[in-house]
């Protein structure tokens, strides 16, 4: 019973001495207190760039953008458009008449990529329907502005324009076949229209 | 009598003055008089062929443009001298009477009788037409005739048989009087043609004509003539019948984007962003992109950088190109066609190019002034001379046809200088490096920029060409 007794008294200051160190000398020798390791310690991986990228495109940061290798890509209510620039263009902060103008001119973007070049009149009446899809875009925006405050609008409206350019074309297959329409329009001119511009939907 | 003609003369002065101020003062391009008893006005430089049709052949003359004041005319000669049939003087019989019964319209012979002449002292054509028609040709061209003659007249009582009697002069009078048909005017029509550089996709080129045809820059018409703009596009840099300059850009993108395994080799938006300049624009997909995909090491702002100067490197490798070999009439064959087609539809022209695009509006300008001076030539008229006017933007060219701005900080065209030693138009305005174009050499975000001091200096040399014509 002595015997008991002194091992468990032996036992009781051992752990309140090891309490009594871990106390002292816990911030200044973690490997004192800590648990025997022998990896050291890992921060988490940065996400890759194409991780990173997808995200963006799903929270509609960037757009989603349709990128098979088929030059018309999805239309599937058939309205000339492709179906994810019909989405970006339907998320775009702007007004409804100003949707409907970027429509008309999406549209004949779309025509730029499927249009025989060979068939000089069609290309001459598309770079006529292009010509009046840019009046109309422009004034459209600029309706009711002030004058100071047209420049601006007027760039901002340029700037809508061109993205609709960039991701119509934005495959390899889809940048060739616009290159190709440019390159199949050199030489030619047009006039910017008067008149009706603006198409009805 | 004397009452009645007062209170008419008061009422047709009232009526021109009115009337003069109610009609706008249109600029005539050509004032065409098919007859004149007096040869009058000379045509220009003698020549007999002067009409609407070939009028983009003859340099801009005062005498064949105005109708005020032309073929102006004064009699100062005594009455019996105007009625003895001297030349140069008219006169016309408004009443008659005679001393015994002055209310009778009677016109008899014998003492006592008496006529009223008048005889037109001073006379000029007004500018206000009696009759303004479309013209057959171009329906942006009107025809102004029927212009009315501004007359002043002396009325005097002659008594022909009554000698010794003197002339009494009645007073003088004011009046239009409508003479028929001449002369025959034809209105301002102008031609506002860009010329873009090679650098530029479609919609960025119509971009640019759409932004000289703003309010705030020319504006749809001028002097209330009415302008046409048109988009002269050029996107060939000569290496086969089907080439495309931007084929080039498109390949620096390409091999490009094979790195970072091939993040954007399937996303050639970015591309396209490159070409236009919207990379370095606020709310871009570059700007968004390089904002919000973080890696430590920047790789991919790094890489935009990176593509951003190898695009400027290929440009200015095209242009480099383009000036040692530079379009010729040939490749500008359908461009001169238009121009041909504009000046006979009485438009005249005023062609602005950018960059690479000052290589193509030379050879079409030579080429329309070559048709011009050759059609001239047939008929024994060369004038030297076409209507059409150039203006420069940041010219990618050795040789000018009009004024130039070129500013310090393009690096395109200054790469250019450097790299053959080829001499081109040397800086005239000095701007700072624009965050929003790198390049210091696009149109709209530079040249134009409403920001920038160099869109004031392009509008006065546009201007001024719309004047000289």
């Amino acid at each position: 019973m002595f015997t008991s007794t002194v091992r468990f008294t032996r036992h009781l200051v051992l752990v309140i001495l090891a309490l009594l160190a871990s106390a002292c000398g816990g911030g200044k020798s973690p490997s004192a207190s800590a648990p025997a390791s022998t990896e050291p310690a890992t921060r988490p991986a940065e996400p890759s760039m194409k991780d990173q990228l997808d995200a963006l495109e799903k929270q509609g940061v960037l757009p989603e953008l349709d990128r098979s290798t088929d030059v018309a890509g999805p239309d599937a209510d058939g309205n000339g458009i492709r179906d994810d620039i019909d989405a970006y263009i339907a998320a775009l902060p702007v007004s409804d008449e100003v949707k409907k103008a970027v429509r008309q001119r999406a549209r004949v973007q779309q025509r730029s990529l499927l249009i025989d070049l060979k068939d000089r009149v069609s290309l001459l009446a598309l770079s006529d329907a292009s010509m009046a899809s840019t009046a109309c875009m422009s004034s459209t925006i600029l309706k009711d502005v002030p004058s100071e405050l047209q420049y601006k609008i007027l760039r901002d409206g340029h700037a809508i324009a061109l993205k609709i350019e960039a991701i119509t074309a934005n495959t390899p297959e889809r940048a060739e076949r616009y290159m190709a329409y440019m390159g199949a329009l050199h030489g030619t001119t047009t006039t910017y229209p008067t008149g009706k511009v603006c198409e009805d939907e | 009598m004397n009452k009645w003609m007062g209170m008419w003369t008061f009422v047709w002065l009232v009526s021109w003055c009115v009337s003069g101020q109610a009609t706008p003062v249109k600029p005539y391009q050509l004032c065409h008089w098919p007859w004149s008893p007096s040869g009058w006005p000379p045509r220009v430089a003698g020549t007999s062929q002067l009409s609407i049709e070939t009028n983009y052949r003859y340099p801009s003359s005062a005498s064949h443009r105005q109708v005020e004041g032309a073929n102006s005319g004064a009699c100062d000669l005594p009455v019996h001298e105007v009625l003895s049939g001297a030349r140069g003087c008219g006169s016309s019989q408004v009443d008659c009477g005679s001393d015994q019964n002055p209310e009778s319209d009677e016109c008899g012979d014998g003492e006592g009788h008496w006529a009223d002449i008048r005889i037109g002292r001073r006379w000029q054509w007004t500018n206000q037409p009696g009759m303004v028609t479309p013209w057959s040709g171009n329906a942006a061209v009107d025809i102004w005739q029927n212009f009315p003659m501004l007359v002043d007249a002396d009325r005097y009582r002659v008594w022909f048989w009554d000698d010794g009697q003197p002339a009494q002069h009645l007073g003088r009078t004011q009046a239009l009087s409508y003479s028929g048909q001449l002369p025959r005017c034809y209105t301002m029509a102008y031609l506002v043609g860009f010329f873009n550089g090679v650098w530029n996709t479609r919609r960025e080129a119509w971009a640019s004509l759409e932004v000289l045809r703003q309010q705030d820059f020319i504006g749809p018409d001028w002097r209330s003539a009415p302008i046409r703009y048109e988009l002269f596009y050029n996107q060939s840099c000569k290496r086969s019948a089907d080439d495309v300059c931007l084929q080039d850009v498109a390949e620096v993108f390409r091999q490009r984007s094979a790195e970072m395994d091939g993040l954007l080799s399937r996303r050639w938006e970015y591309l396209w962003e490159q070409v236009t300049g919207q990379n370095d624009q606020p709310g871009s997909f570059t700007q968004r992109l390089v904002a919000r995909v973080v890696r430590s090491d920047r790789a991919l702002a790094s890489w935009f950088d990176g593509l951003a100067n190898a695009t400027l490197a290929k440009i200015t490798a095209l242009s480099t190109a383009l000036a040692d070999d530079p379009p010729t009439a040939q490749d500008t064959a359908e461009h001169t066609a238009q121009l041909m087609r504009a000046g006979q539809r009485a438009e005249r022209a005023v062609l602005v190019a950018h960059s690479q695009g000052n290589l193509f509006v030379n050879a079409a300008y030579d080429a329309y002034l070559a048709h011009s001076r050759l059609a001239g030539k047939v008929v024994g008229e060369d004038t030297g001379y076409v209507a059409a006017q150039v203006v420069h933007i940041a010219p990618a060219s050795p040789t000018l046809r009009g004024p130039y701005v070129l500013a310090d900080s393009d690096v395109v065209i200054n790469g250019l200088r450097r790299v053959d030693g080829t001499y081109l138009p040397v800086s005239n305005v000095s701007l700072p490096v624009n965050s929003q174009d790198r390049s210091g050499h696009k149109l709209l975000a530079t040249y134009l920029d409403e920001a920038g001091p160099v869109r004031a200096q392009i509008r006065q040399f546009v201007t001024k060409a719309l004047d000289a014509l």
